[in-house]
């Protein structure tokens, strides 16, 4: 079923990666190791890491002896492999949990991995580094996948020929000693901090001092590093403080989302915690051109193009000039007349009137698409606030600057370049188009790449070389707040790769490292420990140097030349009436591309539009009309003589005139997962307009192309106030009790049971327990982090594009995302997302209706499912009212859920037949949590709050109990998956029983109310009403919140539907 | 006209009703008994790649279980011994015994020992060793006499239903933790009043005079002892075992 | 129809129109019933038996298709988790009350017009809860584990739900099945006997003799046959109303706007009998056609009375709609109000599925008005018309209820749209062909028509019958 392009086919036996690790059994290197690390007689084994790595071979070669058959059959002859000698630390069948970080463009991601028998297989945020506290997002949880992905790079490729390692090796020496001073020799990279590469940067340099260092990223940063450049001068970066800020206005920016990260999330939702009525909030202002996460969670927000922004930009730094008497300020605007075009002058009045009431407490921020001058602008708005210093403080950069690929593109036309090394990155297929790139790369003499996958740029390479994944990988780097990370390995490389400090290290003229020693080096230069094993130990167990972050340096507010700067450079296109602008935004599933290939990530549905397995253009309602296309239908957007044809889809509350784009589909050489995925934006990027484009015309072609949504309705239907409920902040002072009057629950009459359930948790079941959870959707901002944590957690399976538009998804957790209004056809509604899953009620529709007892009350009150009994009637998902039961309709697991025919809406003859080939690839089998049963076909499944957590932690309390009847589990011991990574801290889940527990002080919360009470079905799932804090002067303030309040007046609420899809 | 059938046909309807009965009741009790591991399983006794006597090792030389299933009070797994822990008695005692050679094989290779596996839940089931073992459940309650095997089988049903008959009653199982790899323990060995002072009476014996009673009944221990610890195992709870 | 009615001199409307007309003799019954399982095969049925044991074959083949591949290859989804399967299956199961119905119920009131007409339509019963007996068995997800739903002790020591409806379902249904066939066999057993002493080939004697049991029509034997088929009949009336009441309860008793309504036990039934009278109908005008001779048999007066039930009925089944409204409006729940005028009227443009709505109103509601005028009950053609609406109507009634409300339920986030797969729209086309093969096998090789009962109508088994006064009394 694997299709690899130039490479030898595989058999069709999944089982070859096994059979090397069972050959590595008994090779003679393989004894050589145990001879080696194993002293004849020694119980104990010395050299921590090492001992690790090669407990992680044995492993592989006892589970490949034993033969990992699952088989469930009555008695298979199965054996027990234990190991020959005892490994340190290795309980069989207990994991373990190391430290590492991952990298990414922010910096290196904190992070705890959590091993079973060596493999990796669950990711969470490291506890002890303040940019995680335990926190991690989308991308981390599914990091997890793409180790096993099985359609990474197996082998080592010469010209489309398999070879291998030591041949690479051999052939990178030869070229090397042919590179001389290294005239001609290039290398280009991604972004990335680490110092160890610093490090070999500069002994590669040293080895070849005419080699050019080329970085390269699709979404960069270089117009934000430019501004601050100007307005600051250079060697520091300037650091937006959000937690510090009480009024933030974010002109594009979104920096809760693509351009933010766990940190920025948390500084945020921080401010957004409400614990009475007594308490602050900050204020956030965003003006965007599209729905953003960052939007959705706005007080106030107005629709702008991208490219007009720089104009809003300007009338707002003359008001605050003016409000604020700032002089540099004045200075730098007066040369500007009224912007083009018209904006509310309510809207910039009174929001600069409050960020400078809240001066030196306010922010202004940019998205890193706006050009430099905009940034400078802004930065130049923020010291006229005075916000320079208090929430905007200055850092010493990193990072040294290397050459763009505009200019290592230049020295390959001018056929300067002899070899190019590409280490990661994928450059054929995102480099701006008007480079050519793909033809450059052909004209180079040899090409070496060191790639993660099969892709674009692999094609057009000489060599090919497996990367390795950073869970299999040594390596350092600096997290986002600059404090030093340590890198470790779970496991050994699966395929063999090189990490691209091995390949580097190789360059600089060094042996390929077998271990750490390259980054114990750099460990000891930037630590310098008195004793390097207990420093370097604890570096390994914390996973980053204490008190290692970056020292921060004054800003000094450059005016002068921030004034030129946008007199200068500001140019702000106007909109043509037919002409339309194009805003290349990066994907909050795939990012740029480079998770493409993961089957997690592509299923989940993207925050705002809920589209799954592509990308569509984003278009206004009122835009859609105007260029008469539905839905679905393609449309052709045309700059200058690049075109492409994209899907459309209408997104309420997005600007008119604009069109939005999410890069990284439409992958033309990439695996099964994303092999059709999509469409591909790249082509309209030029060097000159990376991010957005404008004077683009763009028509319907009549065609059509189905795009696979999870959510089907957005419109609340008028139960706004019932199912969402929500209020202003100064409301809820007025009327703190609000969510308990609202909807339903306010009108009906209290319920009357004939019969009472047996109490849950008397005292007669001896379980002191009662799990609950609580969700607060005043910080949920929706980022859909808890999905894939979950999904990752508990086994779930992805089902593919034709599954999800049949409407059978098997998230366990969702995220529900409304688009609210008291007016049908408002072009601002209001965005509202809910996470939604298994409320766990007390009286449980399910449980009464399954005629086989197989979903049945536990007594610390879980609603608990028997996969084994389950016969699969799906009335229990009929009788849900939150529909979050999901049903194994096919056999997700055994079969390949991308082989079927398609035949919508008829599901059409497809491969999941008996006939078609069973069984899932090996590696995927890895990635299993083995604490979580693998579902079959026809039974039901959904949350279980992490169940195997919670019995975890009740056998850990009982055994250390041991004959003391104390076997109440202390409060707060653990989370389940989705609290676990939650950024915002949305998610609380425990112990409602235990007056300690966190989730039972939130439960008493005022705001708290249960969904559907009417039902007398006691769910254990609290929700935390939403809390807005408008400015009452603003334009649309008397908007806010009214379409959740529509239920509970007495009038007809069918009249009150939303925007519809 | 003539007769088709002879006269006994009168009563045919009434025995082919009474045999589809039997058959039908036969049936119905069958299937729950022949199609579940209490048919299949009890009595199982592979071969071992090295016939391993328990009873030479645990009755004669006294060895604990845990010197050789170590982890057994900390994980859910009760691990099977590494080569390196037979070796440790092994390459003095017996060590020529041809019996041993795939240990010594084993050894030199650094290839593991294959034992066969006679006690298997199915996938589906998560049973916890160090869950029990702590909390008064024996070896013996689930494994049989090992000490009196000379080669393991499989000596308990471990049928689901097995396992609620002591989940729904733990107290005919609960013995004081001292006495969990006891094999040979029986409740009347106790000390009455070492085991009164310690545990208290059983509930509903407040008032019961023991300086006088001589052995106490196991469930007499096994009531005390579930009331003192709070034993609570999941018997409505699937969640207990099926995760 | 009681005798009080009756005087000395009875007016001429009230004369009774003989139930057999031109006053049949018992041969002539008995020659004209057995002779269409006596003579050879007629090529219509040929025709006719073919086709339908195709598609039944094609039905048969979409279920082995389903149970192999999974229930995905239907278009159900995490929102609609029952669609066509239970649809078909409340269908069938409504159309196999009629049988019971005018077996049992009219023989203890006494409706002497349902003898002519009885055991076809118990007949139609039994294959109409075949076909109704195979979607709850399919639909699971794990057929093989089906047998978790017997109560019988196992190795797991668990036992079925018996609050879930669902499992009164498996009881109801099998048990009803059990004493219709039991009933139906019963009746059978004379006109068994009558083909066995009329049969001429040996084989078609033996079988014929094998399950008449020995029947020698002697005073003790109907003795024993009057005193069983009594209390069969007083067993199955409560059966009548039972099993679509329990069926109901699956619905009923659950929390979905539009399943959870009280009034569904009642109206299930009336809808049953009103679907199940159509579906005779639909059967027997054709087969009245195809059997001229029976003309003297089933009457036109049978055609008037049954359409005289399916107005009443059809016209209660049309109250319960309006009640479910008037409750949806008068109950003030936002979520009730929606599914009714919303996802089913389609007020305020959310209805999907608004069509099969108004399709389900008209069909049931409007078209059997028609009945009110008497020239309309007894002309076949337009009573066949109607039947063949109401067919329509009561399968759409029970898409409506359970698609529908699925549809469009609590979460407006977890709304999804339903689409059929070839494969359900297969398998119901299938349950017909089961439905139809089964039937004309029937008429194939049994008495379509319960000879020794309708004797009993016939003037000739009136002792009086000679006295020119007491004529129509019975």
């Amino acid at each position: 079923m694997k299709r690899i392009f130039q490479h030898p086919t595989e058999p069709a036996t999944g089982r070859k990666y096994w059979r090397s690790l069972g050959q590595l059994g008994d090779t003679p290197e393989f004894r050589g190791w145990l001879t080696r690390e194993f002293p004849q007689g020694a119980a104990e084994m010395t050299g921590g890491e090492v001992s690790r790595r090669n407990f992680l071979q044995l492993m592989g070669a006892s589970m490949a002896l034993a033969g990992l058959s699952f088989a469930g059959c009555r008695r298979p002859e199965k054996h027990l492999v234990p190991f020959t000698r005892g490994v340190e630390w290795s309980i069989p069948g207990k994991p373990l949990f190391y430290t590492t970080s991952r990298p990414t463009r922010r910096g290196y991601a904190p992070l705890v991995a959590t091993t079973h028998d060596g493999r990796p297989t669950k990711i969470e945020g490291n506890p002890l580094h303040p940019v995680s506290k335990g926190t991690t997002d989308l991308f981390a949880q599914s990091s997890v996948l793409d180790l096993y992905d099985p359609e990474r790079a197996r082998y080592f490729v010469k010209d489309g020929k398999q070879s291998d390692g030591a041949a690479f090796e051999k052939a990178l020496d030869e070229i090397l000693q042919g590179s001389g001073d290294g005239d001609g020799l290039a290398l280009l990279l991604e972004k990335d901090s680490s110092p160890t590469r610093e490090r070999l940067r500069g002994e590669i340099a040293k080895k070849f001092p005419k080699a050019t260092w080329a970085v390269y990223e699709p979404l960069g940063t270089e117009l934000a590093e430019q501004a601050v450049a100007v307005a600051f001068g250079e060697g520091v970066e300037a650091v937006a403080l959000i937690d510090k800020a009480d009024v933030i206005l974010s002109l594009d920016c979104d920096f809760l989302g693509i351009e933010g990260d766990v940190n920025t999330i948390r500084e945020f939702s921080a401010r957004r915690k409400v614990s009475g009525p007594e308490s602050k909030m900050n204020r956030l202002y965003v003006a965007e051109n599209r729905y953003t996460i960052t939007g959705g969670i706005a007080d106030h927000r107005v629709r702008i193009p991208v490219s007009q922004i720089g104009a809003f930009a300007l009338a707002l730094a003359a008001e605050i000039a003016v409000t604020a008497k700032d002089a540099v300020l004045g200075e730098a605007v007066k040369t500007f007349g009224a912007p083009a075009v018209k904006f509310s002058a309510e809207w910039i009045k009174y929001s600069a009137e409050d960020l400078v009431a809240s001066k030196g407490a306010s922010l202004v921020l940019a998205g890193s698409r706006q050009p430099a001058a905009v940034q400078v602008l802004v930065a130049a708005i923020n010291a006229a606030l005075g916000n320079i210093g208090k929430t905007i403080v200055g850092r010493k950069l990193s990072a040294k600057p290397a050459q763009t690929i505009a200019e290592l593109a230049k020295d390959i036309t001018d056929k300067k370049v002899k070899t190019l090394v590409i280490v990661g990155g994928n450059p054929v297929y995102n480099a701006p188009s008007d480079l050519n790139w793909p033809e450059l790369q052909k004209s180079v003499p040899t090409v070496i790449r060191l790639g993660h996958g099969e892709d674009e740029t692999s094609h057009l390479s000489h060599w090919n070389a497996p990367l390795a994944h950073y869970l299999e990988s040594w390596g350092d780097g600096l997290a986002a707040d600059g404090s030093y990370m340590s890198v470790q390995p779970m496991i050994l490389p699966l395929f063999g790769g090189w990490s691209e400090l091995d390949l580097l290290a190789k360059i600089a003229g060094q042996p390929k490292p077998a271990g750490p020693e390259l980054v114990q080096e750099t460990f000891k230069a930037v630590a310098k420990p008195q004793d390097f094993t207990v420093a370097w130990a604890k570096f390994l167990h914390d996973g980053f140097l204490a008190d290692s972050a970056a020292q921060s340096v004054a800003l000094a507010f450059n005016g002068g030349a921030a004034g030129t700067f946008v007199a200068d450079k500001s140019a702000f296109p106007a909109l043509a009436e037919d002409a339309y602008e194009v805003v290349f935004t990066g994907c909050a599933k795939v990012d740029d591309g480079r998770f493409n290939n993961n089957g997690w990530l592509q299923e989940i549905p993207d925050p705002i539009t809920k589209i799954t397995w592509d990308n569509a253009a984003m278009i206004s309602p009122a835009t859609a009309k105007k260029l008469g296309v539905e839905d679905n239908d393609i449309i052709e957007i045309t700059v200058e003589k690049r075109s492409l044809k994209v899907a459309v889809i209408k997104a309420p509350g997005h600007a008119d005139g604009s069109i939005s784009i999410a890069l990284g589909y439409g992958r033309t050489v990439v695996g099964r997962v994303g092999k059709g995925t999509g469409f591909d934006a790249y082509p309209l990027r030029t060097t000159a307009q990376l991010y957005f484009v404008t004077g683009a015309t763009a028509k319907a072609t009549g065609d059509s192309y189905p795009l696979a949504l999870t959510q089907e309705h957005w419109a609340l239907e008028g139960r706004g106030g019932d199912l969402t409920r929500e209020a202003t902040l100064n409301e809820y002072k007025a009327d703190p009790d609000f969510a308990k009057t609202m909807g339903m629950d306010a009108h009906i009459p209290a319920n009357v049971s004939l019969y009472t359930n047996p109490p849950l948790n008397s005292a007669a079941s001896l379980d002191p327990h009662a799990w609950g959870m609580v969700v607060d959707l005043n910080t949920c901002i929706g980022c859909s982090a808890c999905m894939v944590a979950c999904q990752s957690e508990n086994n779930i399976p992805i089902v593919g594009k034709e599954q999800v538009m049949e409407g059978r998804e098997m998230h366990w957790i969702r995220t529900d995302r409304y688009f609210a209004s008291t007016d049908e056809n408002d072009a601002d509604p209001e965005m509202v997302s809910q996470p939604m899953m298994c409320q766990h009620c007390e009286n449980a529709p399910c449980e009464t209706v399954c005629p086989v007892n197989a979903t049945v009350h536990s007594e610390d009150g879980l609603n608990v499912m028997a996969y084994n009994r389950c016969i699969g009637t799906r009335y229990c998902a009929n009788n849900c009212p939150f529909k979050v039961r999901r049903f194994n309709f096919f056999d997700y697991n055994q079969r390949d859920v991308l082989g079927h025919v398609k035949g919508h809406p008829f599901t059409g003859l497809h491969a999941w037949n008996l006939t078609a080939p069973k069984g899932t690839e090996d590696t995927i089998k890895l990635s299993k949590n083995p604490n979580v049963t693998v579902r079959m076909r026809g039974v039901m499944e959904k949350c279980t709050f992490c169940v195997q957590r919670i019995q975890e932690a009740k056998i850990a309390t009982k055994v250390a109990v041991r004959d003391s009847g104390d076997v109440r589990i202390p409060a707060d011991a653990f989370k389940t998956a989705c609290a676990q990574a939650c950024p915002a801290d949305a998610i609380t889940f425990g112990d409602i029983n235990n007056p300690d527990s966190a989730v039972s002080k939130l439960k008493a919360s005022e705001r708290g109310y249960r969904l559907l009470e009417y039902l007398n079905i006691h769910s254990r799932v609290t929700y935390l009403a939403r809390i807005r804090n408008p400015n009452t002067k603003m334009p649309g303030a008397e908007k806010i919140g009214a379409a959740m309040k529509s239920a509970h007046g007495h009038k007809h609420t069918e009249h009150e539907t939303g925007g519809q899809h | 006209m003539a007769n088709i059938f002879p006269r006994g046909s009168n009563i045919l309807p009434l025995k082919i009703l009474l045999c589809a009965a039997v058959a039908g009741g036969a049936v119905s009790l069958a299937v729950p008994y022949y199609f579940t591991p209490k048919y299949t399983r009890v009595g199982y006794q592979p071969a071992q790649p090295i016939p391993f006597p328990h009873d030479v090792h645990v009755a004669q030389l006294g060895m604990d279980c845990r010197y050789c299933h170590s982890f057994v009070e900390v994980a859910a797994h009760s691990n099977v011994p590494t080569t390196q822990v037979c070796i440790n008695c092994h390459q003095s005692v017996q060590k020529d015994n041809p019996k041993l050679a795939p240990l010594h094989e084993s050894w030199r290779a650094g290839k593991p020992v294959e034992w066969v596996q006679i006690h298997k839940t199915p996938d589906y089931v998560y049973f916890n060793h160090s869950a029990h073992v702590n909390r008064g459940v024996s070896c013996v309650s689930c494994h049989g006499r090992v000490d009196k095997m000379a080669v393991v089988y499989h000596a308990e049903p471990h049928s689901m239903s097995w396992c609620l008959d002591c989940h729904r009653a733990p107290e005919n199982a609960l013995r004081p933790l001292e006495k969990i790899t006891d094999l040979n323990y029986r409740p009347a060995d106790l000390d009455v009043q070492a085991f009164i002072g310690k545990n208290g009476k059983p509930p509903k014996e407040e008032n019961t005079d023991f300086t006088k009673l001589k052995a106490l009944s196991q469930e007499q221990v096994g009531k005390t002892l579930k009331a003192k610890w709070h034993i609570n195992p999941p018997d409505k709870n699937c969640a207990g075992c099926h995760r | 129809m009681t005798e009080s009615a009756v005087t000395l001199t009875t007016p001429p409307e009230l004369v009774r129109v003989p139930l057999v007309s031109n006053e049949r003799k018992f041969t002539w019954i008995s020659d004209k019933v057995s002779n269409i399982v006596e003579s050879p095969t007629p090529l219509w049925w040929w025709l006719t038996f073919i086709p339908c044991a195709f598609i039944a074959l094609i039905g048969l083949l979409c279920i082995g298709y389903q149970i192999s591949n999974g229930v995905g290859v239907w278009g159900e989804n995490k929102t609609v988790g029952w669609a066509w399967d239970i649809t078909n299956f409340v269908f069938w199961i409504g159309i196999g009350h009629a049988g019971t119905l005018i077996s049992a119920i009219l023989f203890l009131t006494r409706q002497k017009w349902r003898t002519s007409i009885n055991r076809a339509a118990e007949a139609m019963t039994l294959f109409a809860v075949i076909c109704a007996g195979i979607f709850p068995g399919i639909h699971v997800g794990r057929v093989w584990m089906a047998w978790f739903l017997a109560p019988i002790p196992n190795a797991n020591g668990i036992w079925p739900n018996f609050r879930s409806p669902l499992l009164w379902d498996v009881f109801a249904v099998s048990t009803y099945f059990t004493v219709s066939v039991l009933f139906w066999f019963t009746g059978l057993v004379p006109d068994l006997a009558t083909l066995r002493d009329r049969a001429k080939s040996r084989v078609a004697k033996y079988l014929y003799g094998i399950f008449a049991l020995g029947w020698r029509g002697s005073n003790r034997q109907w003795r024993h046959y009057e005193m069983a088929y009594l209390l069969l009949a007083g067993l199955s009336t409560p059966l009548v109303l039972s099993v679509h009441s329990v069926v109901s309860f699956d619905f009923a008793t659950s929390i979905v706007p539009g399943w959870h309504t009280t009034i569904f036990p009642p109206y299930f039934v009336a809808g049953a009998i009103f679907g199940g009278f159509a579906m005779v109908l639909t059967i027997m005008l054709p087969s009245r056609l195809l059997y001229p001779q029976l003309d003297d048999l089933v009457t036109r007066q049978h055609v008037d009375k049954m359409a005289k039930i399916i107005l009443l009925t059809g016209s209660i089944v049309g109250y319960a709609y309006l009640t479910e409204l008037f409750i949806a409006y008068y109950g003030a729940n936002q979520y009730e109000k929606f599914t009714f005028f919303s996802a089913r009227m389609g007020i305020h443009n959310s209805g999907w599925y608004s069509w099969a709505y108004y399709c389900m109103m008209f069909c049931n509601v409007i078209s059997p008005q028609l009945f009110w005028i008497k020239s309309m009950r007894t002309n076949y053609i337009a009573v066949f018309i109607v039947c063949m609406f109401v067919n329509v109507g009561m399968w759409f009634e029970r898409f409506v209820i359970i698609v529908t409300s699925l549809a469009q339920d609590f979460l407006p986030s977890s709304w999804h749209h339903y689409h059929p797969s070839w494969v359900e729209i297969w398998t119901f086309v299938g349950t017909f062909g089961i439905f139809l093969s089964l039937f004309l096998l029937f008429m194939r090789f049994l008495p379509m028509i319960c000879m020794f009962e309708v004797k009993l109508v016939t003037p000739e088994a009136d002792p009086h019958h000679h006295h020119p006064k007491k004529e129509g009394q019975h």
